[in-house]
């Protein structure tokens, strides 16, 4: 015990020396005293998705001060390092002042060098490289790159104009990135995105485990929530699971160094051993959740050829339609060891597929996830005995089964960022389920995220290829109906063709198929795997690149036009974290130079086009959809005429500038006096980025995203609120009947989400049967596909990563 | 863009390569050289870093990703999970070597 005292002690050291460099920071301003003459505004934090209260200092028209706002309850006043820096990170010497354009003689060159332009200039450029691009290849030769830090207005601006009105699904998030696994899951597993519970999970819970989250130096502020509640309660245990020791190992009372990938052999290993300890809650899983299973023969999403291939890396590529199974994973799947299989990967296009099995079936698929299987395949330091490591997987189980215990499991990219990202959450979903460790305080499966609204915007608005607002998805005629309702559309201008996703996107431009590209509130030529292929692409291919953004990144090196951004605290915003909380800010400060604000710069843009250029018959390849012509979309002007609409009206009047959004008006009393840079760079007598809001509103309403009125979220009173918002409250533990008004008066809990509520009965074979057992009300605990079959990640890889020939097995509890 | 903060960038001024002690003494490294990681897609070059705030196991090499003069993902690969199309970033196979 000596040990841990010491651990303790270090763990106070480390937080007080943490403390005081925090307060170090500031040669900004100040952070605890008031600053002379400076007026103060509440707001959120832009730095990750945590979703931190900032009070943000003005004076003379410049950001002099920050501090932590200790009436918001995700961070009580605390701030971390970079935190500290919401003023000065708007003041960098190369912050992007004017629209630059690669020019030669005068004209856009793609090898000239960039020049200030105009805006109007810059728009004309866009305009004609769009237009070119379009004629040519229809909606699906443009595209957008978002990202969570689009607001919640931008976003919802991007997805309208992009959706609305190219008709196209080319839009995708970097949040593709960073948490597109966890958003699988919750839609596989509860029918609708994001997590049950909340930050509030943490001061409840005796056990809390981080899975391939290093929270001391990513989500730092949650990080001193987690060590002050570890510190006050001698009880409460910290587990770490890492490939690596990192700050996060300093603090807790045990770190588990796994071999990268064996976390899905782990999940079923303690699956194994709650079924095995008779630790699961009969009585919550007969009631609210069914098990299910999916194909494992899914390849790893890389491209299915070799026409881009470098040479060394056809090896790898060719493992996309092939691999040999390693002895462990041919162990866990049940198949002869001696003799591992080559499998083709055959069920790459139908990799979500999920059928139901019996609990019987889920025992018998975790079967091989023994102590010493899951042991051997997972530790990750050779140094480490394999006993040591042992007593540590059986505690960790320990933990998990033990009914007395309430657990939360936090994970980011370590988990998400994997072949096999959507099992291995579904797998911590069946842990929890099967105990009953989910949707109540204290317990909680929690994927954290890095972007401020990664989950207000990118997932709730839905920037992503194959969604549309409130969790609807483009490939349901329902939800294009209700859609094409809300925005007022023709039956069918929407595309029922789901677009690329980022990735994708980049392999589009290497393949020419996609030759217009606008980048906004992201860097993703430095943020995609794989990079020496998009870099040459960028450059050498037919495509013109727009990056809007506020410092040159590399995304502005390679790209053709350069548009100058208003940054965080220079616009009005709203952002939703990772709890489901949604808060917002004013403008305090005026944009540098040209710079100016995102849906400025879509609303103006979209007055460039008239309904007839974009809503005749549009050639979309592979579109294949009930009611449309093969590979096209119709035109749809006719139906534009009889809703009252000019062909000749732009895009800016039919989707921005509508009665309803002009009924908006600015000046609003909500803004006290404070500036919009949208209003006056547009010259508007209305308010933007509320008729956006209060519109996108419109779509989670009534569907379980209910979410409140702009200006309730501008009250000093009000520090965010978390949806769904009903009768003016927020709901903190979602499914629980006691806490959330939308599960029905006669059960205690009910996964309500809507999506994929009825799948196919099985075996761990396959599907028996094609008709879908409709399952409503339940959560489907599915842990990753079962033991036929089962892969592992692709790559060839390693000084460092060995492969972890790991399977899982698939259940999923619903 | 954090790195425009001078207290930010100062904390950590660029990315460094992680490696276990016996790894590097195995190729004639020790902290503060600058090594090469290549896989099969590209290279970058970097300091090598033995300890400090992370400590990896042997085998493992770990290079963070925000610094835009070492571009690690020239070195990663693009897989991603088929279902939710999320990349794999953090694994691949890789070679170190004095640089």
């Amino acid at each position: 015990m000596s040990c841990e005292l010491s651990r303790r002690e270090f763990v106070i050291a480390s937080v007080a020396a943490a403390t005081a460099a925090a307060l170090r920071l500031p040669a900004y301003g100040e952070t605890t005293e008031p600053v002379e003459g400076a007026t103060w505004e509440k707001g959120v934090c832009r730095f990750c998705g945590v979703g931190c209260g900032v009070l943000i200092g003005v004076r003379d028209g410049r950001l002099v001060a920050v501090k932590g706002d200790p009436d918001n309850p995700v961070n009580r006043g605390l701030l971390c390092a970079k935190g500290y820096a919401n003023a000065e990170i708007h003041y960098g010497a190369d912050r992007l002042t004017k629209p630059l354009l690669r020019m030669e003689n005068g004209r856009w060159d793609p090898n000239g060098k960039f020049r200030p332009v105009a805006w109007e200039r810059a728009f004309a450029e866009m305009e004609r490289q769009f237009k070119k691009t379009y004629a040519e290849l229809g909606p699906t030769g443009i595209a957008i790159m978002g990202s969570g830090q689009y607001t919640i207005p931008e976003g919802y601006a991007a997805v309208k104009l992009l959706k609305a009105g190219w008709r196209s699904n080319n839009i995708d998030p970097n949040a593709r990135h960073c948490m597109a696994s966890a958003v699988a899951a919750f839609i596989q597993t509860f029918g609708i995105d994001e997590p049950a519970g909340c930050y509030d999970d943490i001061e409840l819970a005796d056990t809390i485990v981080t899975w391939g989250a290093n929270m001391a130096e990513m989500h730092p502020i949650l990080w001193s929530r987690v060590v002050a509640h570890r510190m006050a309660h001698e009880n409460v245990r910290v587990i770490n699971l890492t490939t690596y020791t990192n700050r996060t190992s300093d603090a807790a009372d045990v770190e588990i160094v796994i071999k990268p990938q064996s976390d899905l052999a782990i999940w079923n290993y303690i699956a194994r051993e709650i079924i095995r300890r008779d630790a699961v809650d009969r009585a919550f899983v007969e009631r609210h959740c069914v098990f299910a299973t999916g194909p494992t023969d899914i390849g790893y999403g890389m491209r299915g050829d070799l026409k881009r291939a470098f040479e060394d890396e056809r090896d790898t590529l060719e493992r996309e339609r092939r691999v040999r199974l390693t002895r462990e994973e041919a162990i866990a799947q049940r198949l002869d060891p001696d003799d591992p299989p080559v499998v083709e990967q055959k069920h790459r296009g139908s990799a979500g597929a999920h059928w139901m099995i019996t609990f019987e079936q889920l025992r018998e698929a975790l079967e091989p996830y023994t102590l010493e299987f899951v042991a051997e395949l997972a530790r990750g330091d050779a140094e480490e005995s394999l006993e040591d490591f042992k007593k540590k997987l059986e505690l960790l189980a320990d933990h998990y089964a033990d009914a007395a215990r309430k657990v939360v499991s936090f994970w980011t990219m370590g988990f998400n960022q994997h072949t096999r990202g959507t099992w291995v959450n579904e797998q911590a979903y069946m842990v929890h389920l099967l105990t009953g460790k989910y949707a109540r305080p204290g317990c909680n499966a929690f994927s954290l995220t890095g972007q401020p609204s990664a989950c207000g915007t990118a997932r709730e608005v839905g920037t992503f290829a194959h969604r549309l607002p409130a969790d609807m998805v483009v490939a349901n005629p329902k939800h294009r109906q209700r859609t094409e309702a809300v925005w007022r559309l023709p039956e069918k201008t929407l595309n029922p063709k789901v677009g690329s996703h980022i990735t994708k996107m980049m392999r589009d431009i290497e393949d020419g198929t996609i030759r217009w590209l606008w980048v906004q509130v992201t860097n993703p030529f430095q943020s995609t795997a794989n990079a020496n292929h998009w870099l040459h692409a960028a450059r050498e291919r037919d495509v013109f690149i727009v990056v809007s953004d506020v410092y040159p990144t590399l995304s502005c090196k390679v790209a053709d036009l350069i548009l100058p951004s208003a940054m965080h605290w220079e616009k009005w915003g709203l952002y939703g974290n990772t709890e489901r909380r949604t808060q917002a800010w004013r403008q305090v400060v005026d944009p540098p130079g040209e710079a100016r604000s995102d849906v400025w710069q879509i609303l103006e843009f979209s007055k460039r086009f008239r309904l007839r250029e974009v809503w005749g018959r549009q050639p979309v390849p592979g579109l294949e959809a009930p009611g449309f012509e093969s590979g096209v979309l119709p035109d749809v002007l006719e139906q534009a005429r009889a809703l009252g609409y000019d062909p000749d009206a732009t895009l800016y009047d039919v989707l921005f500038a509508t009665e309803a959004a002009r009924a908006h008006a600015w000046p609003d009393p909500v803004a006290r006096g404070r500036k919009n840079c949208t209003v006056e760079a547009a010259g508007l007598d209305w308010f933007p980025e509320k008729a956006l809001f209060q519109e996108y509103v419109q779509f989670g309403r009534g569907h379980h995203h209910d979410l409140a009125d702009f200006d309730v979220y501008f009250r000093d009173d009000v520090h965010g609120l978390r949806w769904p918002v009903i009768d003016g409250k927020e709901t903190r533990w979602r499914f629980n009947g006691e806490y959330d008004p939308l599960v029905s008066k006669d059960t205690p809990f009910e996964f309500y989400g809507p999506a994929l509520k009825a799948i196919p009965r099985g075996t761990l074979d396959g599907p028996t049967s094609p008709e879908k057992v409709p399952l409503p009300g339940k959560a489907r605990s599915s842990s990753g596909p079962t033991p036929r079959r089962r892969s592992r990640r692709t790559g060839n890889t390693t000084s460092g990563c060995a492969p972890a020939g790991c399977s899982s097995t698939g259940t999923a509890a619903r | 863009m954090t790195r425009r903060v001078p207290e930010l960038h100062r904390a950590v001024p660029y990315a460094v390569i992680w490696l276990h002690p016996a790894d590097a003494k195995a190729r004639d490294l020790r902290d503060g050289d600058a090594a090469w990681v290549e896989s099969r897609r590209g290279r970058v070059r970097a300091i090598v870093r033995v300890g400090g705030r992370n400590r990896v196991p042997r085998g493992l090499v770990f290079v963070p990703w925000f610094d835009e003069n070492i571009l690690i993902n020239k070195v990663t690969l693009d897989a991603t999970c088929p279902i939710s199309k999320e990349t794999d970033f953090k694994k691949c196979a890789v070679r170190v070597a004095r640089a």
